[in-house]
């Protein structure tokens, strides 16, 4: 996780056992974002980056894998799903493939052509199930391969055995 | 490499050298060849000719000998007068003599016809030339001697008939025909219209006819051989150096043996030669023309079929290769379609299946509350794309059923604009309507065209962040036209054919959401109505969707 100049301030601040009041007053910030970065900070879940630019697909699977105690957060194109995992370095991905503007196999390319980010695990789901296309995918580096509709229970399987597989 | 080039051109050279060469080895030896037998032939000919003179001249001698002695038979015991007589009728009648006499017993010339050609009273006794006249007498046969000089110039032959009446010595008859008659008639004509000469002689050599003094002496030889009495060809030189070939026949009649000859030079035969083979060159330069220019007449011909079929051949390479690419097109249209229909139809399912498994296990009311609006949202969608579906594909199978009937566009406009007005006032955007006042009805089916405009109006809100969105109708020749147009981003020139495809979306990728059918059953619903839709547009500065329907 890349940390801000605030993350860094919070953390100082933390140790001299300031109060998140204190914090919030000494920084110039709310007491809410003080909270909440300071529980993204301490948040040991594992961390799941959602990548699909369909809402209805993405909230539901959010909160299933919420509910399933994993630390979800999302991104709606490519460009964005990019950034969000050099910011945050989630644990996995689940990449949607038909993404607006860079689309989930270059996106996968990129990622697995690039030294920092190469060893987060990609699970791809698409509507897509064409034979190619997951060869394709498989080929780009993607861990596994999901098509909608899909099962959440198989889904959740899925996201075990691969943070298995590539746990380090 | 180069070195080798110039042996190849040099023995290629060296062998084109030895094949001419043997060509005109060849080409000498064969003339050499032709040469001789045409030289033979030639002599043939001439020989043949010589024959022919020969033969008329024996016949003309003898039937004139014939003539005198059938005379003398019939006549053998009539008077002088009588017999005379005849003379002039014999003289005129078969012509050629020079002179018939008749001499009586003592060798006195008593009469002869033409008259002023007999000596008459010329005795033979006393001229001392009484010798063919006693011999006729004493041997009683005709009595013909060798071409002598006459008097009057010339030479001529004697011949002597006697005339007997049982026993009795009557005289003879001495009839003499000149050699120039004979030359004249069978010689002469003979070397007209050719070159070359003719003479004859008598059996001691003694020249008789020799039309222009041929014979020299490279001809001596050869009189020689004609004094045998003998026949055939030779050639001789003359002063000039030139050769000759004589072809010679004898002439025989009676005791008479004499040769005819005639000569021709033998540049004769060479000039015949020239002349066959200047005709045969004419022939094989016509061929060799023929040949060569039907030769290049094909080439030509083949290398233009060529060329066409070549450019044939490359026409409908190009035809194949665009029909081969429009198929390939229309298939990736294909599949893109059942890729995108999948796609359209899995997406809403997966995020019904997901809200629904969530929703089963879910605590909180929020959460609940959130899966079920999912849900509901996802079976509009699925319905919007399954009726869109359907609509396209009635309307590709042409099954679709139009309720038509007369309907008022204005009020279409109307409607349709009250369905989206919500939606053009939460994006903050201006709906302008301009409608004449008078505007015919069309013919159509209301609920359709509300869709068409309904959609398009849609279109026209999604596309346009700020600014207007105008509808217009109008009438123009006979239909009426509805204008939308927004000032959006526009659609690219290269695209504008393509936005009414199915499942086509502007911008690559496509930039917003939708079912990418829309425009596709716009046109349909539209060319259903027998009207034309299209888009005019200009990127960056927004798109005007037009659509043209008939008048009631």
């Amino acid at each position: 996780m890349r940390l801000d100049d605030k993350d860094r301030a919070i953390l100082e601040l933390l140790q001299k056992n300031v109060s998140y009041d204190g914090i919030a007053n000494r920084l110039g910030i709310e007491r809410r974002e003080v909270e909440e970065r300071i529980g993204r900070l301490s948040d040991t879940r594992t961390k799941i980056l959602i990548v699909d630019d369909e809402p209805d697909t993405l909230i539901p699977l959010k909160r299933a894998l919420e509910l399933e105690d994993y630390n979800v957060i999302e991104a709606h194109d490519g460009v964005e799903a990019l950034e969000k995992v050099r910011d945050e370095i989630p644990d996995l991905m689940i990449l949607d493939l038909m993404l607006p503007g860079l689309d989930g196999f270059e996106v996968c390319q990129r990622l697995k052509g690039d030294e920092t980010t190469r060893s987060i695990p990609i699970i791809m789901l698409t509507a897509k199930s064409e034979v190619p296309d997951k060869v394709k995918g498989i080929e780009l580096g993607a861990d596994d391969y999901v098509t909608k509709p899909f099962d959440l229970a198989e889904l959740r399987a899925r996201i075990k055995a691969v943070l298995r597989r590539t746990a380090p | 490499m180069k070195r080798d080039k110039r042996d190849s051109r040099v023995v290629i050279l060296g062998v084109c050298i030895v094949l001419i060469g043997v060509v005109f080895f060849l080409g000498f030896k064969s003339h050499e060849e032709v040469k001789r037998v045409v030289q033979e032939q030639y002599g043939e000919q001439q020989l043949m000719l010589a024959r022919q003179a020969a033969s008329a001249i024996a016949e003309f001698a003898d039937e004139r000998v014939t003539v005198i002695e059938i005379l003398a038979r019939e006549r053998s015991g009539d008077t002088v007068e009588n017999v005379t007589r005849s003379f002039k009728t014999i003289y005129t009648a078969t012509g050629g003599f020079y002179s018939i006499e008749y001499i009586n017993t003592s060798g006195v010339v008593v009469y002869g016809y033409p008259e002023e050609r007999a000596p008459i009273g010329y005795n033979l006794y006393a001229e001392n030339r009484s010798g063919m006249f006693d011999a006729a007498r004493d041997t009683r046969e005709t009595q013909i001697c060798r071409p002598v000089p006459l008097f009057e110039g010339g030479l001529g032959t004697f011949i002597w008939v006697p005339l007997y009446k049982e026993d009795e010595f009557q005289g003879v008859i001495l009839a003499i025909i000149k050699i120039s008659t004979i030359s004249d008639l069978f010689l002469v004509p003979l070397t007209e219209n050719r070159t070359g000469e003719v003479y004859m002689i008598d059996g001691r050599g003694q020249l008789l006819y020799d039309g222009e003094a041929v014979v020299t002496g490279g001809v001596r030889g050869i009189v020689e051989e004609q004094k045998n009495g003998t026949e055939g060809t030779a050639t001789y030189i003359d002063h000039t150096d030139k050769e000759h070939i004589v072809a010679y026949a004898p002439v025989r009649w009676r005791n008479q043996e004499w040769s005819v000859g005639i000569t021709a030079p033998v540049s004769e035969v060479d000039l015949l030669i020239r002349s066959v083979y200047a005709r045969q060159m004419i022939f094989m330069g016509a061929v060799i023309a023929i040949i060569t220019g039907g030769s290049a007449g094909l080439i030509l011909m083949f290398s233009r079929w060529n060329r066409t079929l070549e450019a044939e051949v490359k026409e409908k390479t190009r035809d194949l290769i665009r029909a081969n690419e429009q198929l390939k097109e229309l298939d990736k249209l294909k599949s893109d379609f059942v890729s995108m229909v999948s796609h359209e139809l899995k997406t809403p399912l997966a995020a019904m299946k997901t809200a629904a498994q969530v929703l089963s296990v879910a605590d909180a009311e929020d959460t609940k509350r959130e899966m079920v609006s999912i849900i509901l949202r996802n079976i509009e969608r699925q319905t919007k794309l399954v009726t869109d579906l359907l609509d396209l594909s009635r309307i590709e199978s042409g099954g679709m059923a139009l309720k038509m009937e007369r309907v008022s566009p204005g009020a279409v406009v109307a409607d349709a604009v009250e369905s989206v007005r919500h939606e053009a006032e939460e994006k903050g955007l201006t709906l302008k309507i301009e409608l004449p006042e008078s505007l015919p009805p069309v013919r159509g089916d209301r609920e359709k065209l509300r869709q068409v405009v309904i959609n398009l109006l849609d279109n026209a809100i999604k596309f346009t962040s700020r600014g207007v969105v105008c509808i217009k109708a109008r009438e123009v020749n006979g239909d009426v036209e509805v204008r939308v147009s927004d000032t959006g981003m526009g659609i690219p020139e290269e695209e504008q054919n393509r936005v009414f495809d199915r499942f086509y979306q502007v911008g690559n990728p496509p930039q917003t959401g939708g079912t990418g059918l829309g425009l596709a059953i716009c046109k349909g619903i539209i060319e259903a109505h027998g009207g034309r839709i299209w888009v005019e547009s200009e990127p960056g500065r927004g798109s005007t969707f037009v659509f043209t329907v008939k008048k009631a």
